[in-house]
């Protein structure tokens, strides 16, 4: 019965790969999977990836062989309703409020009124960055319940609407129906992001090793690509900070296309949507 | 002779026609086969691929924690979808206790009551209802009925009295539909005999046309259920998503559906295995509302 099965299985299986395989093989492919920022690295290091994703610091001995670009900033702002009182939460207290040790406003500076917590779903990046850089770690702690959302638009409107939520989304989608707590006395803004004074924020690095970049020209196109002006326009719609200190040309497609056909892209799972839509974007143009 | 000699003629000349005939009909087979193996590999092919997923995750969860277990937590390696199950199962109850009174009595209004200048303006309503998208839904109970509960009742508004609210209305026009053709099948005859007997209007349509058209009504009921039961878009914005047993009304609830939709699409390995399960068990409970209509069907002939 089991043979059977994987018999259908992998006759569907083999079909769909080979729909996918006419369907792809026409352009240019730029693979991108997770695996996490250390298997970014690694797998960069030995050649497995062409291109790294890391969703911290690259530095020591993380960095050996291998050149780092930070490709943009993921910041998180700590959001209430306008109507709430409370200006400043340390991240002390915003980890207490989230493992359920605080559970009233009046305990943190605000009203006397028990706190809403909204949460992103399992596996979102915002998620991530948020229990992170709070210091909450989910294998050992066990976070209070609270209100599930899946978008941060979602997450936006409900805190927007009740007066006792909280919430954390990208500090780029912020605007001004909901407010951004101070952390520890400074203000959620990008440029408090970019000197650093800000603490919830991480780098988003791509990695690769100079010997690849040396033989793989669709890697070096790549890049030119990440580096340009047009990668950059769609990292700030996606709610992530560019680096001000450098310029950002425009791109363009070079004269003669890479011989190279594939590059595979893997490692951070934060990293990865953004990395998506950005190879999206790159085999769109190469493919005009 | 003349006659014979006619009758011959028109057979030879009906034999290139039903011949070609016959062919156009062979290839109409062929056509019709075709369609229905498409129709017939796609459920298949669904529901292999789904069980040949699942299978190798439950048995490596096991069975008994993975069904009955009550936390779910894939970042703890926990994967028990008991609260989901139960979170599934009450909202969909809630949502018949809603839809279904509304439901019938709107039914037997369409049927029995309404004018006919009425019935043309509720009718075509009905059926602008069945047809809004059902994450319309979802923000309607987002932008109103969830502040709505929030401050009325309390609690974070996110709850399955929401879910069940938005279900119920979602059902309606499926329940409406179906319950009112069936009333109308009944043969008017029982009606008019029940009048002339002394009954009231009301006695003769609740005691004399609701049972006869019982088998109609509970097949309607039993399609909102299925409805309601694998609704996804809307729910996953309104009902809270937190995976734990309600002990109230106002509690937040996490459905098979919504726990797939929120996930999915970042899961990996066992994880998405787990949510394929899911996705086998919401299958499994499907099987069993479709067997439940055929059996009720047979009854009936």
């Amino acid at each position: 019965m089991k043979k059977i099965f994987l018999a259908i299985a992998s006759l569907v299986l083999a079909a769909g790969i080979g729909v996918a395989a006419v369907g792809c093989a026409t352009g240019y492919a730029v693979e991108v999977s997770g695996g996490g920022s250390g298997v970014g690295l690694s797998n960069t290091r030995n050649g497995t990836f062409d291109l790294g994703m890391a969703s911290k610091e690259v530095k020591g001995e993380d960095a050996e062989g291998l050149t780092v670009y930070q490709l943009c900033i993921d910041g998180i702002a700590i959001v209430v309703n306008n109507e709430n009182a409370v200006e400043d939460l340390t991240t002390a207290q915003i980890k207490a409020i989230y493992l359920g040790t605080t559970d009233n406003w009046s305990d943190v500076g605000g009203a006397d009124a028990s706190i809403n917590v909204v949460h992103r779903e399992d596996g979102s990046g915002t998620r991530d960055a948020f229990l992170e850089k709070v210091g909450i770690d989910e294998e050992t702690e066990t976070m209070v319940e609270g209100t599930t959302l899946n978008s941060t638009n979602l997450v936006m409107q409900t805190v927007s609407g009740d007066k006792n939520a909280i919430g954390y989304i990208s500090l780029g989608s912020l605007d001004d129906s909901l407010k951004a707590v101070k952390i520890g006395g400074v203000e959620a803004t990008k440029t408090n992001v970019l000197n650093n004074t800000y603490p919830l924020q991480r780098p988003f690095n791509v990695v690769y090793t100079e010997s690849r970049l040396a033989e793989n020209d669709l890697l070096q196109d790549f890049l030119t690509y990440l580096k340009s002006e047009d990668a950059q326009e769609i990292i700030e719609e996606k709610g992530y900070i560019s680096l001000t200190s450098r310029t950002y040309p425009a791109y363009a497609v070079p004269e003669t296309k890479p011989e190279t056909m594939e590059l595979s892209v893997g490692g951070s799972t934060s990293v990865q949507p953004l990395m998506s839509q950005l190879a999206y974007a790159y085999e769109e143009l190469l493919a005009a | 002779m003349r006659q014979a000699s006619i009758a011959n003629n028109a057979a030879e000349a009906a034999i290139p026609v039903s011949r070609r005939a016959a062919a156009r009909e062979i290839g109409m087979k062929v056509v019709f086969a075709v369609a229905a193996a498409i129709f017939i590999a796609a459920v298949i092919v669904i529901c292999v691929y789904l069980f040949i997923r699942a299978v190798p995750a439950v048995g490596e969860i096991g069975v008994i924690e993975f069904l009955f277990g009550g936390v779910w937590a894939p970042g703890k390696g926990a994967y028990g979808i008991g609260t989901l199950v139960v979170g599934t199962i009450v909202a969909t109850a809630g949502a018949l206790i809603v839809g279904v009174p509304v439901g019938l009595l709107v039914a037997v209004f369409m049927a029995f009551y309404c004018p006919k200048w009425l019935y043309k303006i509720c009718k075509p309503l009905l059926n602008i209802l069945a047809g809004i998208p059902s994450i319309v839904y979802g923000y309607f109970g987002l932008q109103v009925i969830v502040p709505f509960v929030r401050d009325t009742f309390g609690g974070t508004g996110f709850s399955l009295l929401t879910t069940a609210f938005i279900l119920g209305v979602m059902i309606l026009p499926t329940i409406i539909n179906i319950s009112e053709t069936s009333l109308r099948a009944v043969p008017k005859s029982y009606y008019e005999g029940a009048l002339a007997l002394g009954a009231t209007k009301e006695r003769a349509i609740f005691r004399t046309m609701f049972p006869a058209a019982a088998s109609g009504i509970v097949t309607a009921v039993i399609l909102g259920l299925g409805r309601a039961f694998g609704e996804t878009a809307a729910v996953v914005i309104i009902c809270g998503n937190v995976a734990k047993f309600p002990t109230s009304l106002l509690d937040s609830i996490r459905t098979l559906s919504s726990n797939i939709a929120n996930e999915l699409g970042y899961a990996e390995g066992l994880h998405r295995e787990a949510l394929i399960a899911c996705a086998a068990v919401l299958f499994v409970f499907i099987l069993i509302i479709t067997t439940i209509i055929m059996l009720l069907r047979r009854k009936k002939r």
